[in-house]
């Protein structure tokens, strides 16, 4: 179960399709539940602002997946909205589903596995309980930001530590459960994967597109592709802009699906340069990508970025936050700048500008780990045992699993 | 007795508006809890409908755009729809064209189709999933309207499900530099 699922935008989302995907080619009968959300704000937002080109239906099947779509009710009323709000658990009063709880009760009797997608929202909770209820294994992505106080209340800490076992996609994030009271048996490290080709080739040429963005040439092309939400820290790479003394001066792609935080940033922050674009589909994506000079994700919050896989596959160098996800995530095939701090993230990607021969190095490397750590033949085995885990231990045989893993 | 005073006549009326919030709230609580043994219990038949309809958000007047409805039939006979696709131009009173495609779905079976259009009134037909003329996929420029497609089913009664809506925006291309 997840809150949103593809055509949604989003790593999680797409770590869930990809996931899947290669289950269902395993022979594995894969059934997703969601809601028929696929804007952001619809699930956690201030809802009534449906996705703008892209309408779903409750029913789908692709990829060998059949996914339920259930219907999105509304927030929680004002007496219980205050209440959730004064103890901390803003994200409990989001917009519930009742069918897609009352099925998760049924589909749970039927599955071997109940695996939940995501932090905080009320899914989590209905997740593990419609498991317990059950009495099957549950395991649990949290795609965990640590020090967003949505995720770090005392609560979401305690569903953490209730779920049979925990998959994590890097090392970091496990550390960060690990402080949380998650036991370090429970938790799978199963990183992330791009599907295979990597990306697909670039329908339209680097000219054209600079052209059609109304880009000169000669001038740098920067990109930030993703959900425009404040968890990416766009409002640093809005600040950085004026500050770069690359000339001629780099023109900024920011595309993605907008939020209300967004529209209001945007509003505040005119900058010259800044071309905001809505959603893109896969082709326009690898197009804008191939044209870019550079990938810039200042989010201060990231379970770990999978848009720096998609830029390293298309050719481009990337620069992120240095937070300890992001810091893993790109290794040594990226560049980081200090969390928040414009003048730093201006002063990186003016020298990133400036040496094209270390840009191409950077590229090759992140090729490399793509091929290396970002494959689902890779990364779907890990969630597998993850499965496994959390069987043995319902079944009360968890330490030769525990040893197992270890081992 | 005392008569209230204005100050506590205020204090009775806010309390009796937090009891009304209370009261909606538990209402729809107990009507959720309900929605859920519901759904549980007996959840409702699935049915032949929608997947999705799709599109680029930003097209250009004159340039070909390109969409795709998906259907799918998830019950355990075959079904025969009739999808309607209208498209419009800033408001509903402008059709900008009415496309009809006939479906016959065997069970579980998906469809799909791909149309395009120039956003020129009646300009639309269905084509293949990949052309030899594909249309860009990337068009910048100043906002110039908007447009909505939306999609809906013929000889079932109407729901929610049975409709789906997009909408996007119309662009001046930027001129070259």
């Amino acid at each position: 179960m997840t809150p949103r699922y593809p055509p949604a935008i989003g790593g999680a989302e797409r770590w869930c399709e990809g996931l899947a995907r290669w289950q269902g080619a395993q022979g594995n009968d894969v059934r997703v539940l969601t809601l028929r959300a696929v804007s952001e704000d619809e699930v956690w937002g201030p809802g009534g602002l449906p996705a703008e080109s892209v309408a779903v239906g409750a029913h789908d099947r692709a990829g060998g997946v059949s996914i339920r779509r259930c219907r999105l009710g509304r927030p929680a009323g004002r007496a219980i909205s205050k209440l959730l709000g004064a103890m901390g658990l803003h994200a409990l009063a989001r917009p519930q589903s009742a069918e897609l709880y009352g099925l998760l009760f049924a589909g749970a009797r039927n599955a071997d596995v109940v695996h939940v997608h995501g932090l905080p929202g009320p899914h989590a909770y209905v997740g593990w309980l419609a498991a317990r209820a059950a009495r099957r294994a549950v395991v649990l992505t949290p795609h965990f930001h640590a020090g967003d106080p949505w995720f770090e209340h005392r609560l979401v800490h305690w569903l953490l530590r209730r779920y049979d076992a925990v998959i994590v996609l890097t090392a970091a994030e496990a550390t960060t459960l690990q402080d949380r009271g998650v036991a370090a048996a429970r938790i799978v490290v199963a990183s992330t994967a791009v599907d295979a080709p990597v990306a697909a080739p670039p329908s339209m040429p680097r000219d054209a597109v600079r052209a059609a963005l109304g880009v000169p040439r000669d001038a740098p092309l920067l990109c930030f592709l993703g959900r425009k939400s404040m968890n990416k820290s766009l409002e640093v790479l809005l600040a950085a802009l004026p500050r770069l003394a690359t000339r001629p001066r780099p023109a900024l792609v920011i595309a993605g699906p907008g939020t209300a935080w967004y529209r209001e940033l945007i509003e505040r922050e005119r900058s010259d340069g800044v071309i905001d674009l809505p959603p893109l589909s896969e082709e326009a994506k690898a197009s804008l990508l191939a044209a870019a000079d550079l990938l810039v994700l200042p989010s201060q919050r990231e379970a770990f970025g999978i848009v720096f896989l998609e830029a390293w596959a298309a050719g481009v160098p990337v620069l992120g936050a240095d937070i300890p996800a992001v810091r893993e995530a790109i290794g040594d095939a990226g560049w980081t700048f200090r969390p928040g701090e414009p003048h730093d993230l201006a002063a990186r990607i003016d020298a990133l500008l400036a040496a094209p021969e270390t840009s191409r190095e950077l590229v090759a490397r992140g090729r490399g780990r793509i091929a290396r750590l970002h494959t689902w033949a890779q990364v779907g085995p890990s969630v597998m045992r993850a499965y496994e885990l959390a069987r043995s231990l319902r079944r009360g045989r968890a330490p030769d699993i525990v040893r197992q893993l270890d081992g | 007795m005392q008569e209230p005073t204005p100050r506590s006549r205020a204090w009775l009326a806010r309390q009796a508006l937090r009891t009304w919030y209370v009261g909606c709230d538990a209402a729809r609580l107990a009507s959720g809890l309900g929605g859920v043994f519901r759904s549980s219990l007996a959840p409702r038949p699935p049915a032949a409908g929608f997947a999705a309809l799709a599109g680029e958000a930003v097209a250009c007047v004159g340039s070909p755009s390109r969409y795709r409805v998906r259907v799918v039939n998830p019950t355990a006979t075959a079904r025969t729809l009739r999808v309607v696709v209208t498209a419009w131009l800033d408001d509903a009173s402008a059709l900008s064209f009415e496309l009809t495609w006939d479906v016959t779905l065997a069970p579980g079976e998906i469809a799909e189709r791909w149309f395009e259009t120039t956003w020129r009134r009646n300009d639309a037909r269905f084509v293949a999933a990949s052309g030899s003329s594909e249309p860009p996929p990337l068009i910048v420029g100043r906002p110039a309207g908007r447009w909505t497609i939306e999609t809906h089913l013929t000889g079932t009664a109407p729901a929610d499900e049975d409709r789906l809506r997009i909408s996007g925006t119309f662009v001046q291309p930027h001129s070259p530099r």
